[in-house]
């Protein structure tokens, strides 16, 4: 190509709003991405490596484009096709929402806690995912992006999507409890006094949330319970479930019991007769 | 009630309760909107379309996240596009291109307004989000130059550009719908971004990247380099 055909292409390009995208593909090496697709633009990419006058007339056509993008009128309209691919993207790559009638909203009261002591026997008993809102957010991130990469693998991808609703709903909870002003933390240690969760409340709104990294067992879906201590009484308030590297679980105080009365604890334990306390918090 | 009767407000609670119909109904009020805050930004009908469709996963995944009470779905929308956008257009200052072009003869180096927005990394003046006031003036003012510069066009050539560059119409469709030879879409697309270059370095000044015309000074010379004064319509 002679240097007018090159100002020509690009030209085109930039009359068809597309120029930052063709440069784009000329930036990538020879052989690879989109410029490689079309003769016509490795013809073109060389011709820039080489002229300096041509680069000079591409950067004036980037010029013009910023200010024509800039001046953009109000009936422009997304593309009409476009509408269809990306909500069939969104079904196929967004976090899974379970519809309402299945679940209850965030926020909602919980089932009446049984007696000290006592197992819950509601199977429709709410039980909430947990993980800290921002690590929660990262990590949906995380995995949102993997499911780009599974393709066609579609049982990790199931179960990934999963785990993003439930990291999702997880973010929304504890950003609840943490949006008030008067939410407290107390931090879970295992038996040997490391840390290994946290606990979230507010003890004006009775919503609180437990989480850990560091129960072992959760993959083999051993249920753990979570108990509120006051004193010689024991108050199950909650158990977890596992999602992932993560259990978690939110819920409501049980009514009469005001969260963060200072020495009461929280302690989780594997609902298994014998079984000791694996994590415990004091208020 | 259906999804199109219902407020913003009520269609994102049905998000959040997994209703994807609401999605549909807020994909149809706002995408116009995202779409048009992208392309301004970012130049690129494709781009802008990525743009528009992460917003919107954005919105699915975090609807829980929304604060009626904060700021509208429109803004709320807007502002994630605007990010959206303005992280492509780091990338794009980031990529070995735009430094062959900024590195190339005559280019701007020094730090005005004008420059950065040629540049490709710093253009937020533009964006629909709330930029700061002098940033808005300034992107009102470089707007309605633009539609000065193009206004001074003659109108098929301007008219052959729009249907072009804004409603993204091929060199056929463009032919078919106004009944000129597909040469003459062409000759007359390529000379109203030259005059529309030639006028708009004159208003905007010297430091700009849009003279950068090593042979071209002229909307003749330019009609000439992209292939004859003609308008190809003979």
């Amino acid at each position: 190509m002679d240097h007018v055909e090159v100002r020509q292409w690009l030209t085109d390009a930039l009359a068809g709003g597309i120029l930052p995208s063709v440069l784009d593909d000329l930036a990538a090496p020879p052989g690879a991405g989109g410029a490689a697709a079309d003769p016509a633009a490795e013809e073109v990419r060389a011709h820039l490596t080489a002229c300096d006058a041509c680069r000079a007339e591409a950067g004036a056509l980037v010029a013009t484009g910023v200010l024509l993008a800039a001046a953009t009128p109000d009936d422009v309209l997304a593309p009409v096709a476009a509408r269809e691919r990306i909500l069939r993207s969104i079904h196929e790559t967004g976090m899974v929402r379970v519809p309402a009638a299945s679940r209850p909203p965030v926020g909602a009261p919980a089932p009446a806690a049984p007696l000290a002591g006592a197992r819950p026997t509601d199977p429709a008993r709410r039980r909430w995912r947990l993980v800290p809102a921002l690590a929660s957010v990262a990590m949906a991130a995380v995995i949102v992006g993997g499911l780009v990469m599974v393709g066609n693998m579609s049982h990790q991808r199931d179960v990934a999507q999963a785990e993003v609703a439930a990291l999702g709903e997880l973010a929304s909870a504890s950003g609840h409890i943490l949006a008030r002003p008067d939410h407290g933390q107390v931090p879970l240690v295992g038996a040997d006094g490391t840390s290994m969760g946290m606990v979230v409340f507010s003890p004006s709104s009775g919503q609180v949330a437990v989480w850990s990294r560091d129960l072992a067992g959760m993959a083999s879906g051993t249920r753990y319970d979570c108990f509120l201590v006051r004193g010689s009484s024991l108050t199950l308030i909650g158990w977890m479930d596992d999602a992932g590297d993560v259990a978690y679980w939110i819920g409501q105080a049980p009514a009469g019991l005001t969260l963060g009365h200072a020495g009461d604890r929280i302690v989780v334990q594997a609902d298994a007769p014998g079984a000791a306390p694996v994590l415990s918090g004091t208020f | 009630m259906s999804p199109s009767g219902r407020t913003d407000a009520e269609l994102v609670a049905g998000l959040v309760a997994g209703d994807e119909d609401a999605l549909g109904a807020l994909y149809d009020r706002h995408a116009d909107a995202i779409f048009r805050a992208a392309f301004r930004l970012l130049g690129d009908r494709g781009q802008a379309e990525d743009v528009l469709q992460e917003t919107m996963l954005a919105l699915w995944n975090r609807a829980e996240t929304y604060d009626a009470s904060v700021a509208s779905l429109a803004a709320w929308l807007l502002t994630i596009a605007r990010n959206r956008s303005v992280d492509r257009l780091r990338a794009r200052a980031r990529r070995p291109v735009s430094t062959l072009l900024g590195a190339a003869p005559g280019a701007a180096t020094d730090d005005t307004a004008i420059d950065r927005l040629v540049a490709g990394g710093e253009l937020v003046g533009v964006a629909a989000a709330r930029p700061d006031p002098a940033s808005a003036a300034e992107a009102s003012w470089l707007a309605g130059a633009v539609r000065q510069a193009l206004a001074a066009i003659p109108a098929p050539e301007r008219q052959a550009l729009e249907l072009a560059y804004y409603h993204d119409l091929s060199q056929s469709e463009i032919a078919a719908r106004l009944g000129w030879p597909l040469g003459t879409v062409k000759t007359r697309t390529r000379r109203a971004l030259g005059r529309l270059r030639v006028v708009l370095a004159e208003v905007l000044g010297p430091d700009t990247g849009l003279r950068v015309l090593p042979a071209v000074s002229s909307v003749e010379a330019f009609g000439t380099l992209t292939g004859g004064g003609s308008d190809g319509s003979r």
